[in-house]
């Protein structure tokens, strides 16, 4: 829709103005935050990069309709709900601990009992379909040439980032410890996880942008499923 | 200095009532500067509540100070707001009465003061109400809130032969607290206080929403996680219900923001004060909607989104952290239970919240504000983006040691990059935008009692509080008998 039809509908030229900004300091704010907890620039738990994700999300969710607003939203809840539960599998909520944890015992995903890691593995798998549904939220009309195709996908890399930081974080050891090629293999294998997760993330989020609203609808539903019986599984456990 | 921080909101009142026959034009006038110089003395009561200052019964060395100052601030912005060239001084007057009320009520330490200004108060949002068309509800939930709140008082003290406020109440008597509590936050979007918004008593509702959260300290205890649970599926409830409907309905947006924000401050202590503050800017900003149409639109969303750095989101980040702890940390599975649900609940209120804020930060309106109105948005926006953002505060979080020292400067880095994005998008956006579009009208929710309850309702609310003023004064009598003070 162009400024002008909106200006006709009620929306004036002003107040479109005012949307897209808020929409861009929002989703460049939510940027900022989320990747300073996730690279260890500040420490804290990993609820303050959820955070970031929801102002991303409410920066995305002004620019689309409402129903495609709300499909954002609760992507946004499962792909948080799914952090929590890889969080409640070690006790603990914070980010230096979830790192400290996976760097001696290895990655949420593989270590015992069984049913803690095949939970995780289902929780990790639906927090990646939330995230295909929240990319394909705002997916519509983009050229993957454009700068906006850009920002969306340095989003997704970090909303990315943030599940495989909690499920298959690949660091052996804290980055300062290690000599150079260790620091060095580490980061490699950080970027490939995040890519190779990105990878699936964005091919699902472009097949569910081409089967429309009810997709995504049977998506989430699928996700939300699997986080409540990772939920239950975990909370059994522990 | 604590003397004048309580009582000059009370003597701006008083001193305005002096211009009752001066013309319109100078009793507007002065009833901005009225209104400018009480949210100043509110400001000033905020930064100096951490200073030991008290006066008689009343300590500013408490959370509720906080809370006081920061609903009888939000009251007398939105008398600044809804005053605009009418120049009531009978409105102004009651609310510096009730703004020291508050103040007094929430700062004290004594059953008897806090009956006496809790009553002074809640007549004081009466006769501001006086007249309104959909006054009957909001009288009726005032009423039965004092009935709960002077009975459960009366019954601690009687029972324990002591005048001094316990914290919490013992007994069931808290139980009648919280049901005060829940009444005056206007947790029951229909039934409620919200009946005021749309209309120049919309002033009373930062009051009503402090003395709501003034309560909470009283109500801590054994079983409050279950109805903190209870309030935060509701609140759920109601943004479902919010998100659904076509309409902005202002008395869903309230209820449901309030619900949310006291079942934080019922569970977390550390986070109440900034779930309070939270849930008076919110429901101010709320209360300004209807007069700042078609402007501030997604900065108001912003705050209902809940999204950081916003005082909402250090409250519910508050929250998940210490329902994580708690459930981790209990033993049988009946104690966990309840804090389960509260962090698994934390995420899809966030969700709702960022769904519903950006719903209404790009709905079709039409241009029809005051620019005071939008400034007061702006402020209060910025007021919820300081606090969020003070260090002292902690965001919500655990502790500032080591690397978390440095999150509020993380914080503030990302709104320094999100106004320069602002900056550039607006730049750039000067051609076509594609946005889509959200339709429909901003209701204020409440209604008209239907025609048989018309006189009923407001008479029993008058005999409710009645009752609870003669009970006060009996119990205050009998105070000074047996020499409390």
């Amino acid at each position: 829709m162009s400024a002008a039809s909106d200006s006709a509908a009620g929306l004036s030229a002003r107040q479109l103005t005012s949307i897209v900004a808020v929409s861009a300091g929002a989703r460049a704010a939510g940027v900022v935050i989320a990747l300073g907890y996730l690279l260890g620039l500040v420490g804290g738990p990993i609820v303050a990069v959820v955070g970031g994700l929801a102002l991303i999300t409410y920066g995305r969710c002004l620019l689309v309709d409402r129903a495609t607003g709300i499909a954002a939203g609760a992507a946004l809840a499962i792909v948080a709900g799914a952090l929590g539960v890889g969080a409640l599998r070690w006790g603990s909520l914070d980010l230096a601990d979830l790192r400290g944890v996976q760097s001696v015992l290895g990655p949420t995903l593989l270590v015992g009992p069984d049913r803690a890691a095949a939970a995780s593995a289902v929780a990790a798998g639906a927090a990646l379909l939330a995230l295909a549904v929240w990319m394909s939220s705002f997916a519509d009309g983009l050229s993957l040439r454009s700068r906006k195709a850009i920002l969306w996908l340095t989003e997704g890399a970090i909303a990315t980032l943030a599940v495989v930081t909690v499920f298959f974080d690949p660091a052996e050891s804290a980055l300062a410890g290690g000599d150079l090629a260790r620091t060095l293999l580490t980061i490699a294998r950080w970027s490939g996880s995040v890519l190779g997760a990105g990878a699936v993330v964005v091919g699902i989020a472009v097949l569910l942008g081409r089967g429309g609203q009810k997709w995504r609808a049977a998506a989430l539903t699928v996700a939300a499923l699997g986080v409540s019986a990772a939920a239950a599984v975990v909370v059994s456990i522990i | 200095m604590t003397v004048w921080l309580v009582l000059t909101h009370a003597a701006i009142g008083l001193v305005l009532l002096l211009f009752t026959r001066a013309d319109e034009d100078v009793r507007a006038q002065a009833v901005r500067v009225g209104a400018l110089a009480g949210a100043a003395l509110s400001t000033i009561l905020f930064f100096v509540r951490e200073s030991d200052l008290a006066w008689r019964t009343a300590s500013l060395s408490t959370d509720a100070a906080a809370v006081a100052a920061v609903a009888t601030g939000c009251a007398w912005v939105l008398l600044a707001v809804y005053d605009e060239k009418r120049g009531d001084v009978r409105a102004a007057c009651l609310v510096g009465i009730g703004a020291t009320s508050l103040v007094i009520f929430a700062t004290n330490h004594w059953v008897v003061p806090a009956l006496l200004f809790w009553g002074a108060l809640s007549a004081s949002i009466l006769v501001l109400g006086a007249g309104r068309a959909t006054h009957g509800w909001p009288w009726f939930a005032i009423a039965i809130s004092d009935v709960l709140f002077v009975g459960g008082l009366a019954w601690v003290a009687l029972e324990s032969e002591s005048w001094v406020l316990p914290t919490p109440i013992p007994g069931a008597a808290r139980w009648l607290i919280v049901g005060a509590a829940l009444i005056r936050a206007g947790v029951a979007p229909r039934l409620a206080i919200w009946g005021y918004v749309g209309s120049s008593a919309g002033v009373a509702i930062p009051l009503l929403v402090g003395s709501a959260f003034a309560l909470v300290p009283l109500t801590r205890g054994d079983g409050i996680e279950w109805c903190a649970l209870a309030l935060f599926v509701w609140s759920l409830g109601l943004a479902v219900w919010s998100t659904v409907r076509k309409h902005a309905d202002l008395a869903l947006v309230g209820a449901w923001f309030g619900s949310t924000m006291l079942a934080v401050a019922f569970v977390v202590p550390a986070a109440g004060a900034r779930a309070a503050v939270a849930a008076l800017l919110a429901g101010s900003v709320a209360v300004l909607w209807p007069e700042s149409l078609g402007r501030a639109q997604p900065e108001r969303g912003l705050l209902f989104a809940i999204v950081p750095a916003t005082a909402g989101f250090g409250a519910i980040a508050g929250l998940t952290l210490f329902s994580f702890h708690q459930a981790t940390a209990a033993v049988a599975v009946i104690d966990a239970a309840p804090w389960f649900g509260m962090a698994a609940l934390a995420p899809v209120v966030l969700g709702f919240g960022v769904a519903l804020g950006a719903m209404y930060g790009r709905r079709l309106e039409p241009e029809r504000y005051s620019a005071i109105a939008v400034v007061a948005t702006w402020g209060l926006l910025a007021a919820a983006l300081a606090i969020g953002l003070s260090p002292s505060a902690e965001l919500g979080f655990a502790s500032l040691q080591g690397a978390e020292r440095r999150a509020p400067w993380l914080h503030l880095l990302a709104i320094v990059v999100g106004a320069l994005a602002a900056r550039i998008a607006v730049a750039r956006a000067s051609g076509r935008v594609d946005i889509g579009e959200v339709s429909g009208a901003v209701e204020p929710g409440a209604s008209s009692l239907p025609r048989p309850l018309a006189r009923v309702v407001p008479a029993a609310a008058l005999v409710l509080a009645a009752a609870a003023l003669g009970f006060t004064i009996w119990l205050t009598y009998r105070g000074l008998e047996v020499g409390f003070l």
